[in-house]
């Protein structure tokens, strides 16, 4: 069986091929990422950036698995959650496609899709998975057939966080260079934590604007910005750590996964490996490649899903911006 | 046992003391039979006999990846904190822990060990009738709390030990905080909602019922109503909530 995924949810346009294949599972990965020049993403700059390149993508991504696009057996497209007009070029080109091809068409959620390629690459069976990126910060453990959501943020994401910051105090974008975040760069040379910075754990939620505001704040006071820097990247990293902790120990699962765009920082890998030691947990780390936006993990739910028995006709095949984790169905478990 | 305990614990497995009456002289040990009960988020959890009372050590351990001056500063803040709100969580009626000692140079806190059930473990396997008797005394202390000014933090199903006399006993005051905010307390109970959701599915709706009844109970209807409606607010903050959605571009 071999499905193609198409994944736009917000700066990253990409196409994934995938087969149920035990080995070399991925035919094609191709992606283009929409890098503003200043300032974060607009959604409309980023959707007009991905839908001019769509096309190419595509195709590569036919010519490096070299497949007949006949020979596919479904079309998988991200549908949410996610930026609206970015949603709706991957919709539309799926929508196309299926149409064209008059091959199914399998709704993938985003979320679920970050879980599912962490899975399948990790090799975790039931972990409690960290979801860290620029538009989400959430701990999600499975049950009854659905991926609960243990905890998140109750306002701004941690990869949000630490982009809103790095804006305002001149040090991106871009705001990872060389595969480290640049608050943690310019954390680096912080002596010491600063007193008073607000650590926000409500039982198992977290919330991080208030950090935001006195870091802000610290900033225009003329406060050493490599000292504000490590302490908002410990305070920050320690809240989502705690939070992932207490989840281990209500749900008392045994593995932890980290997916998602922030994941991939070194730093708090390594706080999360310390961690997992404490607790005797085993710990698996999407690679980098697979832990941001990418079109094979779309590919590999929607393949998932098509087992399973998922499609979805056409003209129900709208975006859902909001479309949260834990109202997906997990039809495969 | 192969976790380093602190040097104050160790200490007192050391130290005697001696009781004096007519029977004569006693040598007893301060600390003794200490053995590790579980492992929690920040915390280890001992029972011990604390000078002849069946106790629970509760050692906030220090955190290899956190900085040592953030970790040291908020061990102890926490601490301190729960140990307060523990005297006053007592005075006001609701059954908890009581605090014996306290050592705010290693972070723990002595206190008596309530010899019970998880409700967390059991609530698959009581009657419907338990499970909304148990679920409305935790709604009831709830308001209490709420009602002094105290939130809990981390109202789970797994905070709450049921003892043999089948009495409903609030634990774990550790993320526990003083605060008048509405929103605080709301939070206390969303916490509460969420951990039925993510552990008791099933009985979502009797256990959530009951929970508001007891509440009720505890405060007037208006500080109860208001609760919920910040209840709902707090959820709708979520991420990705399709009831939030700004623009009628959500087809159903």
């Amino acid at each position: 069986m071999i499905v193609v995924g198409i994944e736009s949810s917000a700066h990253t346009f990409g196409v994934g091929v995938v087969t149920d294949n035990e080995e070399n599972f991925i035919l094609a990965d191709e992606r283009v990422q929409y890098i503003p020049k200043h300032g974060g993403i607009h959604p409309r700059e980023s959707s007009r950036f991905l839908a001019e390149k769509a096309p190419q993508i595509l195709k590569n991504a036919f010519a490096k698995s070299s497949l007949n696009p006949l020979n596919i057996d479904a079309v998988a497209v991200a549908l949410g959650p996610g930026l609206g007009p970015c949603l709706r070029v991957g919709a539309t080109i799926a929508r196309t496609l299926s149409a064209y091809l008059n091959k199914p068409l399998v709704p993938v959620n985003h979320a679920v899709a970050h879980v599912e390629i962490g899975l399948k690459l990790t090799g975790l069976k039931d972990p409690v998975t960290v979801y860290l990126s620029g538009g989400n910060t959430a701990i999600i453990a499975y049950l009854d057939k659905r991926y609960r959501v243990f905890g998140e943020t109750l306002d701004i994401a941690l990869g949000n966080l630490l982009d809103t910051f790095a804006r305002e105090a001149g040090l991106g974008p871009p705001y990872v260079v060389g595969g480290l975040h640049v608050v943690d760069r310019c954390a680096e040379e912080g002596k010491k934590i600063l007193p008073d910075f607000p650590y926000v754990v409500k039982g198992q939620d977290i919330a991080f604007s208030g950090l935001l505001t006195t870091a802000l704040r610290a900033l225009k006071r003329g406060v050493d910005l490599n000292d504000i820097c490590l302490t908002l990247r410990e305070i920050a990293y320690n809240s989502v750590l705690e939070v992932s902790a207490r989840c281990l120990m209500h749900t008392r699962k045994k593995e932890i996964m980290l997916v998602g765009g922030v994941a991939a920082s070194p730093i708090l890998k390594d706080k999360f490996i310390e961690m997992a030691k404490m607790y005797n947990a085993s710990i698996g780390v999407v690679p980098p490649q697979y832990a941001v936006d990418n079109g094979v993990m779309i590919a590999w739910t929607g393949l998932l899903g098509f087992k399973a028995g998922l499609s979805i006709d056409l003209k129900s095949a709208i975006v859902k911006q909001r479309w949260r984790i834990d109202e997906v169905d997990i039809l495969w478990r | 046992m192969e976790i380093e305990l602190p040097e104050s614990i160790r200490k007192m497995l050391k130290e005697s003391y001696a009781i004096v009456d007519n029977n004569g002289t006693r040598i007893m040990k301060i600390l003794d039979s200490i053995e590790l009960l579980s492992m929690g988020a920040e915390s280890y959890i001992f029972k011990a006999r604390f000078m002849g009372i069946d106790s629970v050590i509760k050692w906030r351990f220090p955190k290899p990846y956190m900085p040592k001056e953030l970790d040291i500063q908020m061990r102890r803040y926490r601490t301190e904190l729960e140990t307060k709100i523990l005297w006053k969580v007592l005075s006001i009626g609701i059954k908890a822990p009581t605090p014996l000692f306290v050592d705010l140079k290693d972070c723990f806190l002595i206190m008596t060990f309530i010899d019970g059930e998880n409700f967390r473990d059991i609530v698959e396997k009581i009657n419907n009738e338990d499970l909304c008797r148990i679920s409305k005394t935790i709604g009831f202390y709830a308001g209490l709390l709420h009602k002094n000014d105290i939130v809990h933090g981390d109202l789970t199903t797994s905070n709450v030990i049921i003892s043999k006399d089948s009495a409903v006993h609030i634990i774990d005051f550790g993320l526990a905080v003083i605060t008048k905010r509405i929103e605080d307390k709301a939070i206390d109970v969303h916490i509460f909602f969420r951990s039925i959701e993510s552990a008791h599915k099933k009985f979502e709706n009797i256990m959530k019922n009951c929970f508001i009844n007891g509440y009720k109970d505890a405060v007037n209807e208006n500080f109860a109503n208001k609760i919920i409606n910040t209840v709902k607010n707090i959820r709708l903050r979520g991420r990705y909530i399709a009831e939030r959605k700004l623009r009628s571009e959500w087809v159903t």
